[in-house]
């Protein structure tokens, strides 16, 4: 019946077709994010036995003083600032080399994808040896002597690379995907319209993409404000060297695993989640804002 | 501008030509149709044309230049594809004016054009519109400006009827004939709809399995296919045919019997099927049954069975009571194609 | 597609089956005994998982009461993580392996419980004195020793010989050495990923250590900077590096690029297994300064849950002082290279006979007698974050000692303060 009208037997018995990814989703998800809300305003509180003696925006305070957070902070910022366009712009690029190559294109495609689903242990392994500094591969091409690793001056943007290397292979498959949707007739109309190469690349090829950018720029955004686990493995379980690569999940990690200071943590998991859901907010706003000229309709 | 195919061939692969020295010839400010199934090779053409696809022998000249291997984007052709290919983030106006961006024409200039031919199709109230927010026929209409606005020598025609609806295709068919008319520039349009083609075209090329059939104006193929394939696709309804063999009895000594032993296959249009007596009639007394009558608009179609083939005539007067039982064939309309398909005898032609 | 049913239908029924069959036979086991069973989660992996393997075997083997199950978490770390995960959800085991200094935390956290009524003193007297001081909290022991090294001087025997040189005895030896080297491209000294442990040892030794009594810590007074200046001082001038995100100085150890390596003795069988074709190396007890030896004892004890029963506790206390025993200690010590427990496994004729066929083990025995160990405190691990950020700022940014150490005094109150909440 496509006019029936909700009633009250209607609804429970949609909520009871849903409540296993309901109860799920409030489990995994809900609870723990109330629960570490709750926890970054306990300010006198025992982790192991639950007992709650005060509560106030002290640890917000502690994290506004704390000189080391205002590094994490800042890391993570030049970090995204490095990391998104980077990978962005070369995961389209190379995208696009692999769609006019024919020939040894799904070896290529298989070779950009390796990294993605190689475990970042075994990543962090090989590139420690690339960024080495006496027998790197790294310095070995530039013919210099950089300690990327161990020199706070550097080793930000050792992670930036390794990150980007990691991330194009998921991206270029994504942009090879927005790239076999776009239909061949746009071409053809761009041609005979006089457009040349470079033209139809800015008048077809990106406008038609630009749906897919969004969603690749929004979620290296929000993998890159969440990066941990390659500076890990990358800087033998250290924020590099001097914490040059302390960034904000890092110090989270910090304070909770290594430090016990519970809700010191959870209150910067706060800070982290708010960045990143203003961030993604002022994408989503710019990005609806002109959607008429990516997606060519009014939202 | 006058456009000729010379001895064109092109072959996806060795095995596969799909056309094999391939010449027509369309004169300048002339409205051609190419007609013809799917899969007989019209778009291509089109392509050919354009410049998107490149002949591997023969040439194509544009009144007396060899274009074979210019780009396209040299060529100064407009299209209209059967998608339309509008660019989706650009505005009614800015598609119009893409072209003439391309060309770096000044935005002012390129404003004034788009709003002249924005009027010349009927759309100058939808300027500042997406494309997704159009109607088909608009959409089309839109699409036609744009191949129009850097003035191009030849404008060429992908199916453009085919997605829309029936009124807003008589509609825009009229439009089209008016436009190539008032722009007078040379127009190929491809169609698969012997409507289409017969009602705007000054000329009409049919076109099946890469080959050409027969090019003429519509009445000519109506009145004179040159082979069975045409006779049976121009024409609506659709001619009847029945192995000369089962006719013999009742062909009229009119047809020379040297035409005879050569006919493999008769056919016969609607009208010239009727249950009167007919001068000159080329078959009497055809013994059939009555299946079926429709009146059809102005029309009636009656269904008979002649031995094991369904006939149709419209010729026989409408809400006929009696049960007809023979039928006779006037010669207008009455064609006989040897084994080869090639029509060798018509029926009014010998008069 | 009808293999495929088939197939996975016959699969559900081997499942089945075994499902079956191990649910009789673990039944079995459990009412014929009826024994204690005390769950044990350590971060041993390969071969000294399979020792430690043994030992539990062997354990409950030795006994009808009990039956420990032993469960490798991977590493430490991962032990640490569980364990405050599994105390919030309850499912803590007996007993864990963890490295002491959380001692504090845990007691605050009120999930350990002290092994005194379990295990008397007199039993722990054998215990080298730095284990049975690292043990006490406040005034009990909340921990049991297990997996313990010490802090050991390795050197490149090729090298030595090739330059003349001798075993250092002091620090200044070091440093001289380092003169006689840096023209050559070769460090005297190579330490892990940072100094610390060198540092706290240095300080110690000078009488005003970078760990003592919690927070109240004087890093700024003069003794204390010298100490740090000692190898501050070579690190700039070239004489020595840290090994950053090489992780161990072993690396530029094994590369020839610096004469001598401060590490732990626990690294011994690693390094064996890994030594470049061609290089003799040897060990030696780290040099003294200002006329006093020590030797950084690291490793990690066992802590038992206060979750266990009364007989858990019991059984858990049995295999405790099971693996401190003699025999089982230095067994655990020649196998893995961790160093036996008790002051009197050094006149063991079985272990002397050990150590004269391994002579690099001889020095990391020979540290236990001047070992020390960090007195735990609450905040302990929040107080080794900020050490090893400034020592990072040292290295890394050429920071000077004074600067570092002042800035660094200069957070303690806060938090010192932190703790009380």
């Amino acid at each position: 019946m496509i006019n029936a009208k909700p009633t009250l037997k209607s609804t429970l018995k949609a909520l009871l077709y849903l409540a296993p990814l309901l109860i799920v989703t409030i489990t995994f998800t809900i609870w723990p994010l109330i629960s570490s809300f709750l926890m970054s305003f306990y300010t006198k509180y025992n982790y192991f036995t639950n007992q709650v003696k005060a509560m106030g925006g002290a640890n917000f305070a502690y994290l506004w003083q704390n000189p080391d957070f205002h590094l994490a902070v800042r890391n993570t910022l030049v970090f995204v600032i490095g990391v998104v366009p980077l990978t962005v712009i070369l995961s389209l690029g190379i995208a696009l080399l692999l769609n006019q190559i024919n020939w040894l294109s799904s070896f290529f495609r298989t070779i950009y994808f390796l990294p993605f689903v190689t475990s970042t242990v075994a990543i962090s392994l090989v590139w420690n040896w690339i960024f080495h500094q006496d027998n790197g591969l790294l310095n070995a091409l530039l013919g210099g002597s950089v300690d990327w690793l161990n020199d706070p001056h550097y080793s930000l943007t050792a992670l930036i690379i390794v990150c980007v290397w990691r991330g194009l292979g998921f991206n270029i498959v994504l942009f090879l995907a927005g790239l076999n949707n776009i239909d061949n007739h746009y071409y053809q109309a761009a041609k005979l319209d006089g457009a040349s190469a470079w033209q139809q690349f800015t008048n077809v090829t990106l406008p038609m993409l630009a749906p897919i950018t969004v969603l690749i720029t929004v979620n290296e955004i929000i993998s890159s404000f969440k990066v941990f686990d390659q500076i890990y493995a990358l800087f033998h379980g250290q924020a590099g060297p001097a914490n040059a690569d302390l960034t904000m999940m890092y110090y989270l990690y910090q304070k909770f695993y290594v430090e016990g200071q519970y809700p010191v943590a959870a209150a910067s998991g706060v800070v982290l989640f708010i960045f990143i859901v203003i961030i993604t907010g002022l994408a989503f706003w710019y990005f609806q804002r002109h959607s008429i000229k990516i997606w060519g309709r009014r939202s | 501008m006058q456009v000729t195919l010379k001895g064109i061939q092109l072959a996806y692969d060795r095995h596969n030509k799909i056309f094999d020295q391939l010449s027509f010839h369309v004169q300048d400010g002339e409205l051609l149709a190419l007609l013809g199934p799917s899969g007989s090779g019209k778009s291509t053409i089109l392509n050919l044309i354009a410049g998107l696809l490149t002949p591997n022998a023969g040439q194509i000249l544009f009144d007396e230049t060899d274009v074979t291997k210019l780009d396209a984007r040299n060529r100064n052709i407009g299209m209209v594809f059967q998608d339309y290919a509008l660019y989706p983030q650009l505005n009614v106006m800015d598609n119009i004016a893409f072209p003439l961006k391309m060309a770096h024409v000044k935005k002012a200039t390129r404003r004034e054009q788009a709003q002249k031919l924005a009027k010349l199709v009927h759309i100058e109230s939808l300027l500042t519109k997406f494309p997704n927010e159009l109607s088909g026929g608009q959409q089309q209409r839109v699409a036609i400006a744009r191949a129009l606005a850097k003035k191009p020598k030849i404008l060429l025609l992908d199916e453009p009827l085919s997605n829309l609806d029936a009124g807003l295709r008589v509609e825009l068919r009229d439009e089209i004939r008016h436009i190539q008319q008032v722009t007078g520039v040379t127009t190929i349009f491809v169609t698969h709809d012997q409507n289409d083609a017969l009602r705007i075209a000054d000329k009409i090329i049919v076109l099946a399995n890469g080959v050409i059939q027969q090019v003429s104006t519509g009445a000519d193929l109506y009145r004179h296919p040159r082979n069975l394939f045409v006779a049976q696709f121009i024409g609506s309804p659709k001619i009847n045919t029945i192995p000369v063999a089962n006719l013999i009895p009742y062909i009229s000594k009119e047809i020379p019997a040297s035409i005879l032993t050569q006919a493999v296959t008769a056919a016969f249009r609607s009208e010239s099927i009727t249950n009167d007596p007919v001068a000159n009639a080329l078959m009497t007394n055809l013994p059939v049954t009555m299946t079926h009558q429709v009146q059809i608009g102005r029309d009636s179609q009656t269904q008979l069975q002649f031995e094991n083939n369904r006939l149709i005539s419209t010729a026989i007067s409408d809400n006929y009571t009696q049960k007809i039982q023979t039928i006779n064939v006037a010669p207008r309309g009455f064609f006989l194609f040897n084994d080869d398909d090639v029509c060798i005898w018509e029926g009014d032609a010998h008069d | 597609m009808k293999h495929l049913r088939q197939f996975l239908f016959a699969s559900l029924l081997a499942f089945l089956a075994l499902a079956t069959l191990s649910a009789c036979s673990s039944q079995q086991a459990g009412s014929s005994t009826k024994r204690v069973t005390i769950t044990f989660w350590h971060g041993m992996t390969d071969s000294r998982k399979t020792e430690l393997n043994h030992l539990i075997r062997t354990f409950n083997n030795s006994q009808t009461t009990y039956k420990v199950i032993g469960s490798s978490q991977g590493n430490i770390v991962n032990v640490q993580q569980k364990i405050t995960a599994a105390a919030k959800s309850k499912t803590l085991p007996t007993i864990a392996q963890t490295v002491y200094t959380n001692v504090p935390d845990y007691v605050r956290g009120d999930i350990i419980t002290p092994f005194d009524p379990y295990i008397k003193k007199n039993d722990l007297s054998d215990l080298h004195t730095a284990f049975r001081q690292s043990i006490n909290y406040q005034g009990k022991a909340y921990s049991m020793p297990f997996s313990r090294s010490a802090r050991i001087l390795f050197y490149n025997k090729t090298l030595l010989k090739k330059e003349g040189l001798k075993v250092p005895t002091t620090w200044a030896d070091i440093q001289k050495d380092g003169l006689q080297l840096k023209s050559k491209g070769i460090t005297a000294m190579a330490f892990d990923q940072n100094f610390v442990t060198e540092a706290d040892g240095l300080t110690r030794q000078a009488g005003s250590p970078l760990f003592g009594n919690g927070f109240d810590v004087n890093l700024t007074n003069k003794k204390s900077l010298a100490a740090i200046h000692v190898i501050w001082d070579m690190l700039q001038n070239g004489t020595a590096t840290t090994a950053g995100t090489d992780g161990y100085g072993s690396v530029a150890f094994f590369k020839g690029k610096t004469l001598f390596y401060s590490g732990s003795s626990a690294g011994i069988s690693t390094m064996q297994a890994s030594t470049p074709k061609g290089m003799r190396w040897g060990t030696a007890t780290l040099p003294s300064y200002q006329g006093q030896k020590v030797s950084s004892n690291s490793g990690n004890d066992i802590v038992m849950f206060k979750s266990a029963s009364k007989a858990q506790r019991k059984g858990a206390a049995a295999f405790v002082k099971f693996l401190m025993s003699q025999k089982q200690t230095i067994k655990w010590a020649e196998k893995t290279g961790y160093v036996p427990l008790t002051k009197s496994a050094k006149s063991n004729a079985g272990y002397q006979q050990f150590l004269a066929k391994n002579p690099t083990a001889k020095a990391a025995e020979n540290s236990l007698s001047f070992g020390f160990q960090d007195k735990p405190f609450l905040g302990y691990n929040q107080y080794l974050v900020a050490v090893g950020k400034s020592f990072d700022e040292m290295t890394a940014n050429h920071v000077t000692p004074e600067k570092a150490m002042t800035q660094l005094q200069k957070q303690l109150p806060k938090m010192a303060k932190e703790q009380q909440k």
